[in-house]
């Protein structure tokens, strides 16, 4: 099996290096191996295919203006361009709070993190560490923290959609961020 | 928002890599994550430990007119005609930028001497970092095929690592060259100055402007940047 990818995560630090230098063949090179995934990632969190392709677009040009802050040092390329994409779908939809399709029944329930990848992939170093350690988690503080990452949820909101009141929703989600952290070892 | 408390700061950047800060606290604490580099570096760290989670779903193929688009607002075509292919437009601009660049010389005055620019030299640029602070000035001597990086502070370097300057494409010209390229490795402390090829004469006149990477000794492997770009400057023409 391999991984949804493949894609080395030393070729990407490159390719952002050269985003950094205004090198057009390696941003088109970047978006080639990376968009599929960013853009499940945008879908899954503003729900809507239009603002989806918005928000992916929008990613891309903050990558070209910001490639140059980028360090691979701080943190591996694929995260970087992650948390752009992220950062932009959380702004668009707390801009939006009913901008959302919630007929969609993404939003309808909860999702268990066990079933938003399929088993036996492959997945890189850092990847396959944070599954690991979230199989460690209680499973509250598992799928309030996946919920949350990927329907881009307020404490509020995942507390109105799961049932449980709102302090335990924090302290489950304060206690599995704690708890991932020490098993990552960072 | 006090943000002393060690323990805060660092829920807080959980809680908003995490994206469950709203509102006024989000603003609040993106506010305070450009002031204080300490907290961005726990921004990075949370990223590491969650971002992971954002490759994980399934790849799905955005359709091609997204990348499109992309192309068109970056114009990375050369289809497109109009006001940013305006000569005249681009010659203001140049005398513009030239001028500009003199008064950050000058302005750098106090601390630095300012590099002394040959009048002979057809292009310049002040190469900054990414808190416009000048670093080279780059000057060129197109008649005697020189190239000479004065240096506007003397630059901290690792001894096993190098500066390499890299000539641009430029954003709206259709006849530049596609990819960076190489200049040659500049010196840390003192002057340098390059030989220009004809390659190298000809692409400065189709270049955008200059950059300086940090890259390994004796510098790029691949004939590409490798390492983090620390420095840009425009190149304007004299």
């Amino acid at each position: 099996m391999t991984n949804t990818g493949t894609v080395e995560d030393n070729d990407l630090e490159d390719l952002l290096y050269r985003c950094a230098l205004h090198d057009a063949k390696a941003l088109s090179k970047l978006y080639e191996l990376t968009s599929a995934k960013l853009f499940a990632l945008c879908l899954k969190i503003v729900t809507r295919q239009d603002i989806a392709e918005d928000v992916l677009q929008d990613s891309f040009i903050n990558v070209w203006h910001k490639a140059e802050q980028f360090r691979g040092d701080k943190g591996s390329a694929m995260s970087w361009l992650v948390g752009i994409v992220r950062n932009k779908s959380i702004d668009w939809i707390r801009k939006n709070p009913i901008g959302r399709d919630v007929s969609d029944d993404v939003l309808a329930e909860t999702q268990d993190f066990s079933t938003l990848f399929e088993d036996g992939l492959e997945f890189s170093g850092d990847t396959q560490a944070l599954i690991d350690c979230m199989d460690e988690l209680d499973d509250t503080q598992r799928n309030a923290i996946s919920n949350v990452y990927y329907q881009g949820f307020t404490h509020k909101e995942y507390s109105n959609k799961s049932g449980h009141p709102l302090g335990t929703i924090k302290s489950w989600i304060r206690r599995g961020l704690q708890a991932l952290k020490g098993c990552l070892e960072l | 928002m006090k943000m002393q408390s060690k323990s805060l700061r660092n829920y807080l950047a959980a809680e908003y890599v995490l994206g469950t800060l709203a509102g006024r606290a989000r603003k609040r604490f993106e506010f305070y994550i450009h002031q204080d580099p300490s907290l961005q570096a726990l921004v990075q760290k949370w990223g590491q430990v969650l971002h992971p989670m954002g490759g994980l779903l399934k790849p799905v193929k955005p359709p091609k007119r997204v990348w499109k688009s992309i192309e068109q607002r970056l114009r990375l075509t050369d289809s497109r005609k109009g006001f940013w292919n305006n000569l005249a437009i681009w010659r203001t601009f140049s005398a513009l930028g030239a001028a500009l660049a003199v008064v950050v010389g000058l302005y750098l005055g106090p601390l630095q001497p300012i590099p002394h620019v040959d009048v002979s030299t057809d292009y310049l640029a002040v190469i900054q970092n990414s808190q416009s602070q000048g670093a080279w000035v780059v000057s060129t001597d197109v008649k005697q095929k020189r190239l000479i990086v004065r240096n506007l502070k003397t630059q901290q370097l690792a001894s096993n690592k190098d500066f390499e300057l890299w000539l641009l494409p430029a954003a709206n010209n259709k006849k530049t060259f596609k990819a960076p390229i190489s200049v040659g490795l500049i010196k840390a402390a003192t002057k340098t100055e390059i030989v220009l090829s004809s390659h190298l004469l000809s692409a400065i006149q189709q270049a955008g402007g200059v950059a300086v990477s940090l890259e390994p000794l004796g510098g790029s492997p691949t004939g590409l940047p490798t390492g983090p770009v620390l420095y840009q400057g425009k190149l304007q023409l004299l």
